[in-house]
Parts: structure tokens; sequence; C-alpha cells
């Protein structure tokens, strides 16, 4: 079993074609700008979306630990010790203001809605792409899926930050056509900072890639103001990536806020809520930058 | 677009649309003179003085003439079809012509007096009339009740003919007219039924020969005035269209421009005959290549000769207008004509058929961007990767869903079901919306009564009352009483057999009301075999025959379905009798436990819907649509049968149109949580707002559909982000979507690419919009002139949003 927090069915911006996005829950990073927040805990999670919510109780009612309750302040409150996510506040809910993230799902039942979708990517050159999270927090399942995957001849793509140990990377690297590597910052103060975790590994993991992994490699830099914006943190991630044998290129993603409701459903507050988004625009120098070190950098490929 | 096309363009949005009483003047004055004799010889007698007399524009540097009324986008009146609505509307009940909140239309005090008189001459004797005097109570009562509506044909003439330009255009109308003669000749006029067939095929020879001399009165009018013109490269200009409009419709086409002009003259001569719309213009890449690539040959054309010619033709497709009750402009609006025009496919031999003349094609629809014609790319798996991408872009460009594409492979699949013949498959082409016809060889590819599939579940909801009106035409019982959803659907099935029915029999009455009222030679004289058998096509003439009009709203019905069986039979959250009040007092009892609202929330959110690929929800409207298609299509013949053309049955069309929102207005709430008056599902879409997993999940939805039954066609929008179109990557995804809709045998689908944030901007500053298309339903049409509810509906249907597409 895997744990799932979301199957995107018709995904265009991670992989060639039309593609599935399967999106697999927990992180061991925790990235302050994290636009899937939802993804960070492996624990299952309900988000409830207060602007939707008419205060009509049905929830409260049907909670069975208590852990919904009614605060004439602020409206609806939930207990996070007292809830077990058990999702029945979200069958009772009739505006969709709560939504139950993170299923424990087979390979053959995920293999089954992937197979509903299979003409689409022979069609499109497209396949499937897990992501998260961290796909490679859960090896197995990852594993077990992209197997399954290539014996059905569909192309695979993985999402990674990098951080894993090198015994997961290797058994699910096995089963990937493309993969996306993260790189998030050089500095190992800065990225424990920003991510909560050293970023030895991912280095590490990064320089031994190809003794692992011979296909399509795309390094992906999250480009986010006050963590990794300054132009030697980026020459030093762009030379990073373009030290690695057979790189595609590399893919600039500047921050975006679009991630930020998401953090207000789960009752978090994002540490970098404050941030404006990025103007793509001003990023252009770093596509001069990667042609200096001889390797492509397209901004923001999504 | 040169210059030239774009002045024609923008004095043609400037048009207003006027009242043109000229075609009806003459015609009734004809008509006056030869009461009692056969309608064929009236009709044709008629004919021949409107195109003597009506008056000729020739507008500043247009390339191609041949006008429908004395102004661009004039609307001609015929009297004969309808005349009670007219004067009700002079009158301002609802609107004033003027004033309507879509298709207006400007007429002056003179033309008021004079086509009320005409009217008045009429009054009574209009086919209209006739046919609502003749049907049975029951059928009239489910008209009023909006459960079925034959106002759209039965206020006009028959349309949705297409001709075969391929065979025409080599021979000319004399070709036509020595083929009546040679068939006069053969008549043994001692033998029975005979006599007929003489008036017939002399009417033919009549109508050609006016037609011819329809063209003739051009070229005297374009050589006089290449005389007066001072400009020299004008005056060359105009002595060649006087030239080819001494040569054709009448002879083979000698160059590129004379065969576009050719086809424009009988385009502009069916539509003078009757005032049936949908006369459509074929695989237009395929017929005219051959003039091309001549002309490209020895030099008299270039390829951007071509695409100004190719414009011209687009620009005066646009000057035609129609003359429509306010009931018929909310089915239709726009001005729609619903004028296909296909391009690409296969070769007799299934290579592929695209050429040159298609990116040309493609350039002008690009170009030109106006509503009209209604081009159809023809897909098949050999369609180049190139031809799929250049299409895409024009959609884009574009912006009102043109080219809309169609499943050449599927529709061979299901024209073959209905008896087509293998060696016609190949070259069939879209007709009007989008029913498929075989060139030259069909009827009418469409015809028939609509019916409104959401309000008879209403009806069979309650016990075939409808609620509106109080009405039961076939008592059975209510939601209260089922004991499961098969019940339901069974009770559902019995009230359409019987609406099937009376459309049956409405149609059957009009097309012998027709027969003695509205004959007409010049279009039956260009399908086979109707010379060769002597008769019109309402006698048996052509080789393919089938009715059935629109129907609407079976994915809303499929997820009213989905809805009972969900909350009153599985989950049980309440009874059949609290769904039924619930929908009864439109969701609004908040006295009830639920309360309505509540009710209506669960339907919306928690109960399955059509379009997200779940087979819960997807069963039902598969089901309801074997049956109506296997129904249709196995119990009912039309009025020809047994005269000559095959199948001659009724068949199962889904083209809505936008009939799913005017038909939605007379609909009270749904079990699918619809509230009362809110729009149906279109075609074969989800209905607005169901489709929640993205396109392939709608696409597999609609791909369980039982599509051999869709010969009538079946429409389906998809939305797509404002940018999807404007990447390689992007049109390749689109691609592989086309694709694999077809290879799950479906017939059509079209994309609407405008994103919300620009069609709320033209709802707020139309004059800065006011070229603004949009895909209506199987045709594209203005946006900023829409009445307010059709461009609501257009917004809510679904985009999908940024980071899906």
């Amino acid at each position: 079993m895997g744990r799932i927090f979301d199957i995107k069915r018709y995904a265009t911006g991670d992989g060639p074609g039309i593609r599935a996005l399967v999106f697999l829950k927990g992180c061991p990073l925790a990235c302050a700008w994290c636009a899937n927040p939802e993804s960070q805990h492996a624990e299952t999670e309900i988000l409830f979306y207060r602007d939707r919510c008419v205060g009509c109780g049905r929830c409260v009612a049907v909670c069975p630990t208590g852990a919904i309750g009614l605060d004439p302040a602020v409206g609806l409150t939930t207990d996070l010790a007292k809830c077990t996510a058990c999702g029945r506040c979200v069958d009772a809910c009739l505006h969709e203001a709560r939504e139950k993230v993170g299923e424990d799902r087979s390979v053959d039942e995920v293999m089954e809605l992937l197979g509903r979708d299979r003409r689409y990517y022979e069609n499109s050159g497209g396949g499937v792409t897990l992501t998260g999270g961290e796909p490679l927090f859960q090896p197995q399942f990852s594993a077990a899926l992209l197997g399954a995957c290539k014996r059905e001849g569909l192309h695979t793509a993985l999402e990674t930050s990098g951080f894993a140990d090198r015994e997961a990377m290797e058994l699910v690297l096995e089963h990937v056509d493309l993969l996306y590597y993260d790189l998030k910052h050089p500095g190992p103060r800065a990225h424990q900072a920003g991510t909560g975790q050293s970023n030895a590994p991912v280095l590490r993991n990064l320089s031994r890639i190809r003794e692992a992994f011979s296909g399509d490699l795309i390094v992906r830099i999250p480009y986010v103001p006050g963590f990794n914006e300054d132009p030697d943190v980026q020459r030093k991630m762009i030379e990073t990536a373009s030290r690695v044998r057979g790189i595609r290129r590399v893919e600039i993603l500047p921050y975006h806020r679009l991630g930020l409701t998401k953090y207000a459903a789960l009752g978090r507050t994002c540490a970098v809520a404050d941030l404006a988004p990025v103007d793509k625009g001003s990023l252009g120098g770093l596509r001069d930058l990667g042609r200096r070190h001889g390797i492509e950098v397209e901004i923001d490929a999504r | 677009m040169t210059l030239r096309t774009d002045r024609l363009r923008n004095e043609l949005l400037e048009a207003r649309p006027r009242i043109c009483p000229e075609r009806a003047r003459f015609f009734t004055a004809s008509m006056k003179m030869t009461d009692g004799q056969p309608i064929v010889k009236r009709r044709v007698r008629a004919y021949g003085d409107v195109l003597r007399s009506m008056s000729l524009y020739v507008r500043d540097g247009e390339l191609l003439v041949g006008n429908l009324a004395s102004t661009p986008r004039g609307a001609p009146v015929f009297p004969e079809y309808s005349v009670e609505w007219i004067e009700r509307e002079f009158h301002g009940d609802p609107y004033h012509f003027y004033e309507r909140p879509n298709d207006v239309y400007d007429y002056d005090e003179e033309t008021k007096t004079e086509v009320l008189e005409i009217l008045a001459q009429w009054r009574g004797h209009t086919v209209y009339e006739i046919v609502r005097g003749l049907i049975p109570d029951a059928a009239r009562q489910a008209w009023d009740i909006g459960a079925i509506d034959d106002d759209w044909v039965t206020q006009n003439g028959f349309g949705n003919i297409l001709p075969d330009y391929g065979v025409l255009l080599p021979q000319g109308l004399r070709g036509v007219i020595d083929r009546a003669k040679a068939r006069l000749a053969e008549l043994d006029l001692k033998q029975p039924g005979e006599a007929k067939k003489q008036w017939f095929l002399e009417s033919v020879i009549a109508a050609n020969e006016s037609v011819i001399g329809f063209a003739g009165r051009y070229a005297e009018k374009l050589e006089e005035m290449a005389t007066r013109e001072s400009d020299k490269a004008r005056r060359a200009e105009l002595e060649t269209m006087a030239r080819n409009c001494r040569n054709v419709p009448e002879n083979p086409p000698s160059s590129f421009w004379e065969a576009l002009q050719a086809v424009w003259f009988i385009h502009v001569g069916i539509l003078l005959e009757t005032n049936g719309i949908a006369i459509s213009f074929g695989r237009f890449d395929q017929y005219l290549w051959p003039y091309y690539e001549r002309d490209l040959a020895s030099g008299k054309l270039t390829r951007e000769k071509a695409l100004e010619l190719v414009e011209s033709f687009f620009i005066k497709v646009n000057e035609l207008n129609i003359f429509r009750s306010w009931a018929g402009a909310k089915f239709f609006p726009g001005y729609h004509m619903a004028f296909n025009l296909a391009i690409g496919g296969q070769t007799r031999d299934g290579k592929d058929a695209s050429n040159e003349l298609t990116y040309v094609v493609l350039d002008a629809t690009a170009k030109v961007a106006m509503p009209k014609p209604s081009v159809s790319l023809k897909w098949f798996e050999r369609t180049p990767r190139e031809l799929m991408s250049r299409t895409l872009e024009v959609v884009q460009e574009h912006s009102g869903g043109q080219p809309a594409f169609y499943n050449d492979p599927g529709v061979m699949r299901m024209l073959k079901n209905l008896g087509v013949a293998q060696e016609d498959l190949w070259n069939w082409a879209p007709v009007g919306c989008i029913e498929a016809s075989i060139p030259g060889k069909w009827d009418f590819a469409c015809k028939g009564p609509r019916l409104n599939k959401a309000k008879v579940l209403e009806m069979a909801l309650h016990g075939g009352k409808d609620p509106a009106t109080g009405i039961t035409l076939l008592p059975g019982g209510d939601l209260a009483s089922f004991a499961s959803a098969q019940d339901v659907m069974d009770a559902y099935k019995r009230q359409l057999h019987y609406f099937m029915e009376l459309q049956v029999m409405i149609e059957q009455i009009n097309d012998e009301v027709h027969i003695q009222n509205d004959l007409n030679p010049f279009r039956a004289s260009l399908i086979s075999d109707c010379i060769g058998r002597g008769k019109d096509l309402l006698e048996g003439g052509s080789i393919y025959s089938t009715d059935g009009g629109p129907t609407v709203g079976a994915m809303t019905a499929g997820d009213a379905l989905a809805g009972i069986e969900t909350a009153v039979f599985e989950q049980r959250w309440i009874t059949g009798a609290q769904l039924l009040h619930a929908i009864d007092t439109n969701f609004e009892d908040d006295s009830t436990t639920p309360t309505g609202e509540e009710i209506r929330l669960l339907l919306l959110n928690k109960a399955p819907k059509f379009g997200n690929d779940d087979d819960r929800a997807d069963k039902w409207t598969v089901a309801l649509t074997d049956y109506l298609g296997s129904t249709y299509q196995k119990e009912f013949k039309n009025s020809r049968y047994g005269k000559g053309p095959v199948p001659a049955c009724f068949a199962y069309c889904q083209s809505s149109v936008t009939a799913n929102v005017a038909m939605g207005k007379g609909v009270g709430a749904l079990p699918n949580g619809r509230k009362a008056g809110e729009p149906l599902n279109n075609g074969v879409s989800p209905a607005t707002g169901a489709e929640k997993n993205g396109p392939t999940a709608t696409i597999n939805s609609v791909g369980k559909l039982p599509s051999i039954w869709f010969s009538r066609g079946a429409i389906f929008n998809l939305r797509l982000s404002p940018d999807t179109l404007l990447t390689q990557a992007g049109r390749d995804r689109v691609t592989a979507l086309v694709q694999t809709l077809f290879e799950k045998n479906q017939y059509h689908i079209q994309f609407n690419v405008v994103g919300t944030d620009t069609l709320r901007a033209a709802q707020a500053h139309p004059e800065e919009y006011r070229d603004l298309l949009v895909r209506v339903a199987g045709y594209s049409a203005f946006f900023a002139p829409l009445n307010r509810e059709l461009q609501e509906d257009i917004i809510r249907r679904t985009e999908f949003d940024m980071a899906q597409c």
C-alpha cells in the first residue's frame, strides 16, 4: 500500500505528453515555501476551507471524537489532537468545505485508474509521473508502482528532492525513464534553515546519480526570494547541475503563492506568507548563466 | 488578409440586418396568378419571377457576386411558411424586431406596411397554420408543453441539403437541364403517375434556367459597371467577373475563380427557393482542388490570389441572413444558418485527401474569423500531424471554435450501420450543425420535431403530468411510488416512447402538407436520383433519407437518474416522496428535514455525474442513449419509406444547438441538483459544472456512449484554457485527446478557447469586442450580441483550470 493524496489525470507540466500525476504523501523536508503543504505530513489530514463553510454544523454532529467545535468568534474549530482523520465530516459536508488528503491505495488500484487513460498517454507520448511529497519516502510502493507501469509499457517520470537513502534511490530509479531532481541551496546551513534538513545527502546522491540511473535527467531549482535568489547561490547550483553527465537541462521554478489557501485549510501558517510572487521576466539572466556553463536553463517549464 | 478583404469585413461588421420585402413581394404576386395549378409548377414560376425581378448589388471591391436580399445581411421574407409571428413581432409582441435581446432586424415603415399587406394574403394558408390545424390534440399539447417542438421545420422550409459539387461543377446546370430533358423525352404519359413526373421535370428545367438567367443579370450589370469604372485594375476585375457570370453556373468552370462563383450561385439559388437553413458546402478542398491545381500550374493563379478569393467567398457567406422568429432565435441565436464546409478526410482509396487548398481554407478561416461558414475537419488515422497542428492553431486564431473535428472512420461506421452503401461512405460530409450526409444523395440530413428529454423525465417523475401546465398525456406512477431506480427508468422509457410517437406523427403530417404546398425543383434537381425518378425530395427522389429532429438533455436526465438512485435507493438519504416534494418546491422549502437546499447540495455534490468516468452515473446516460438511438432507427419509418430512398427511418440526433438553454427554461427542478429554468446539458457534453476530473475522464465518459446510433450527430464541446493551443506541445496533447475520443468511435469534438476574463470583459464593453467569436453549439457566433442567459451558459461551460491544461 502507498499513501497517496491526489492523482491528477491530465497533467501537462511534469514530463512529455499527457500524464497522470501521482502525488505521494509525506516528505522528509519541510520547505518554508512548499506549494503543497498537504503533502508534507505522512499522516492523513483533513483540509478545511473556512470561506466555503456556512456553519451548518453537520460535521460537528457526525464527528465521533468530538474534535470539531463551534467557536462563536471564529466559526468551526478542529482539535487536531482528537481528530483521527476518519473523513466522516468530509462526507457530511454539503458545501465542499472539507477535503480528506491521504488515502492508502494498492498498486493494483492505482494501476486500474491509470489504465483508464492509457490511450491518451500512448497517443501523446506521455505517461505517469510520481511526485509528492517525496516518492522516495515510500520507496517500496514507488518502486512497485513504477515497475508495474514499466511492465505496461508506460513512460515513467519521478520528481524527487534527492533527500533519500542510497538504497531507496536505487530501488526506485531502476523503473524511471525521466528524473526531475531538485536542488534548493548549495550551502549546508541555509539548506537546513529553509528545508529543515541537511543538503549533504542531496548533493552526494546527485554526484553519484549516474551510477544508478541512465535515463533522462532534469535538475529543478525553486527560485525563492530571501532564500536562494543570490546570484552566487544560483551560479553554484547551475554549476553543480552542469557537472552531472548527460543532464538535459535545468528548470527554474519561480516561487508562487498558489499554495497559501491550503496552509489556511490545514490550520497552519506559511513561513513565507508575505513573500511576493516572482516576476518570471526578471529571471532571463539565469538563462545566460546556463549558457556560460554549457547547459540549457528554462524558466518555469510548467 | 488583404486590405480589400479587411474593408469588406469591416463594412459587414457595421451592417445592420434589415428585413427585405423583395422576395415576398415577387413570390406572392406570382402565386396569386397561378392558384389551382400543380404546386411544383406554381412555385417554380414564382421562383423565376423572383430571380428575374429582385434587385442586385455588387459591393465595391468584391470578387464574387450573388445576393439573397437587397442589402448585405438583409433577410428575405418567406410568407408561405408562417406569418403569425411576423405580424405579432411587428406589433412589439414580445419585442419589436429592432429591440430584441439578440438577432435584431431593422426596417422602415414602408417595408413594414408592405410586408404586413403580403402576410395578410397568406394568413390561413401557411404551412405552419395548416400543420398546426391537422395534428392530433395530444401532439399540439406536447408541443405547447415544450416536450417536443416543431417550430423550426414548420415556420420555415426544410433544409440540411448537401449538393455534390464534385459532380455538378464539371457538368454545369446545363448538364442538369439536359438530363431532365432526356428523362422527360422518355416519359410515357399514358402510364399512371407520369403526368406528375412531367410537371416535376419541366419545373426542374425552368428552375435551372432561372438560376442561369440570374447569373446572366449579374453579367449584364458587371459589364455595365466595367464601362463606367475609371480604375483600370478594378475595371479588369469587373470584366473578368462578368465573363465568369456568363459562363457559370451554366457551364463547367474554366478557372478556380469561376468554380467559386458557380458554387456561390447554386448556393444562393437554393436559399432563394426556400428558406430552409443548413444548406452546406461539403468537401470544399476536394471538389475545388482540380481548378486550383490547374490554375496554379498554368500560372493563372497564385496561392495568395486563391486565398483572397476564398476570403471573398467567406465574406459572401456572412452576407447571407435569415428572417427568424424570436422563438426561433432563442434556439438558433446569432443569425445562425449552419452552412457547414468540410476539409480533410480521405480519398476514395483511403489515402489522406488534404492538399494545399486545405491550408488555404484554414488560412481564410483564421483571417476572416467570422461566424460563417462552419468549417469542419474530417480526421482519420492518416490525417497528417502537421494538418492537425495547423487546424488547432486556427481554432485559437478564429477563437469561435472553428474548425470543429469529425471522426471520419467513426461516422463511416455509423452510416454503414444505417444502410449507406460501401462505395459512398468515404465521401460523407457534415451538414448544418453536425449531421452526416452523402453529397448529392441525401434528402434532409436533419428534419423533425425537437425532443426535450429532460422535460419528458420531469413528466415521468410526476406520473405523466407536466407540473407547469397540469397537462397529463400518458398517466403513470410518480417518484413517490417507484420501488427501484430501474422502475424510474422504465417509466421514463415509456414516456419517451410516447413522445417519440408524437414526434413521428407530427412529421408524417408535416411532410404531407409540404408535398401539397412546398415542392422545390431546383434543389431537388441537385440531389440524385430526383431527376431519374421524376420526384421531389419529399416524394422519395433521393438515394438516402432519414428524419429525426435534435434531441436535448440526455446527460442532465442521466445525472438526474443517478441522483435518484443514489439519494433514494442506495444511500437512502431521503424517500422518493421527499425528493418529489423537494423538486416541486425548487429546493426552496426549508421547513423539511433535510431542507430543500440540503437535498439540492446532496444531489449536486454527493451523487455521481456524467463526465467523470464514473460508471455509477455514466450507465444511465448510456442506457438512455441506447434506448433512444435504437428505437428511432428500428421502430419508426419516415414518409419516404417504400418510395425509393433508404433507410427512410428516423434517426437519433443530439445536435442541441442552443436549445439546451431555451428548453431548460421550461423544465422544473431535477434530481441532479439543477434548479428550475437552468440550462440543460449541451449535445453529449456533460451538464455544466458536472465534470471535475479533467478532460481525459470527460472523454472517457463520452466514449462509453453507444455511438453506433449517432449518424445524425452528437455535439461535444470541450473548453480549453486560453493558452493551451499556443505551444506545439499543447497542440500535440489536444491532438491526442481528439485521437483518443475518436478511437472510442465518437462523432465530434469542438473547442472553446476564449478565457472567462475575456468573456466577462466583452459583457462589460460589448463595443470593444464586437468581433469576438465563441463556439455556441454546432456553429460560431459573435459573443457580444447574444442575450445574457446564453452568454452566461457559455461562460459556465467548464473551463479546465490552468493547472489542468
